[in-house]
């Protein structure tokens, strides 16, 4: 008698297996999810190492591609190019000019407006662009943010776009 | 023939193996989830007109309102033109009295209807997310907020 109710519960054990084809659907439809919240825009931003952008409860500006300028405690860079070195987000005495411009951050982006007006001249269809993002760090302080716009401006830069986080 | 004999006549059950599957999409739902990107960001306009039509008029506005911020977290309305006056807004504990600041912007703009921008500025030591902070403020009275201190 008890032999055979081990039989009966080896046997059970056998058939026993994971059914898997759940788990694929689940999967499945969670790949699916994934991919359809993916969102991809026009502008992809991969700030700094360390760079904190400025949160902010509402922006109803839609991303826009246009010259990015990134502020970071330690550097300024124009399209992930470190252009200038920055001590604690002050620029050096030397660097700077009588109209509170950066010499060098000035010829950065003048080289950058001659680029695009090549372009323009080559082709019809493209336009010279004024937009300029500025991707700064929450604890710049104002003086430096300044003197980058002031920079942009006099090279024709002047629609500023300030990259955010947006607190949901 | 049922579906999953083989043809002729083998009754062997043909199971699709569906371990590899799952082995793809455990990794391709870890790089989806590792390359998600969990924070929005967004752009705030500091030049133009940041909400509804912007103003296609060129007449010079009756007055020119300017916000200053300084140090230690007080702030100045600077109104220029038809009105000359300097609201001084301190400090409520450490944060920026905007609640003030809202409630004498609002009452220019109900005198002055006309006027549509702002001009914002800053002492040297403001931090950035002040600026950006009290831009956000600013945008829900004014549709343009402009940078200034040049």
């Amino acid at each position: 008698m008890s032999r055979k109710l081990f039989h009966k519960k080896a046997a059970q054990a056998q058939d026993m297996s994971l059914n898997i084809t759940a788990m694929a659907d689940i999967f499945t439809v969670l790949l699916v999810f994934l991919l359809k919240s993916f969102t991809t825009s026009a502008v992809t931003l991969s700030p700094s190492a360390g760079l904190v952008l400025p949160e902010v409860f509402s922006s109803n500006q839609v991303p826009t591609d246009a010259l990015k300028v990134e502020i970071s405690s330690t550097a300024v860079l124009i399209e992930n190019q470190p252009v200038l070195d920055l001590k604690d987000y002050q620029f050096a005495m030397g660097d700077m000019d009588g109209n509170k411009t950066s010499k060098s951050l000035s010829q950065a982006l003048a080289k950058e407006r001659k680029r695009q007006m090549t372009i323009a001249q080559a082709n019809s269809q493209v336009k010279i662009d004024p937009k300029i993002l500025i991707v700064a760090d929450q604890k710049a302080p104002y003086s430096t943010i300044k003197t980058v716009l002031a920079s942009a401006a006099v090279n024709g830069y002047t629609d500023f776009k300030l990259a955010v986080v947006q607190n949901q | 023939m049922s579906v999953g004999q083989l043809p002729g006549g083998n009754d062997q059950d043909v199971d699709l193996n569906l371990a590899p599957i799952i082995d793809a999409l455990v990794v391709l739902i870890s790089f989806m989830l590792a390359s998600a990107a969990f924070l929005s960001i967004g752009f705030l306009d500091a030049g133009i007109s940041a909400g509804g039509a912007s103003s296609t008029s060129t007449a010079k506005p009756p007055i020119t309102l300017g916000i200053h911020l300084q140090s230690k977290h007080n702030l100045e309305i600077r109104v220029t033109g038809k009105v000359n006056k300097t609201i001084s807004i301190s400090a409520v504990g450490e944060n920026w009295g905007y609640d003030r600041m809202s409630q004498s912007l609002q009452a220019y703009r109900k005198d002055f209807p006309t006027v549509g921008a702002v001009t914002l500025s800053a002492d040297a030591q403001v931090e950035y997310r002040d600026v950006v902070k009290t831009m956000e403020a600013l945008r829900k009275i004014f549709p343009g907020v402009l940078l200034g201190g040049f």
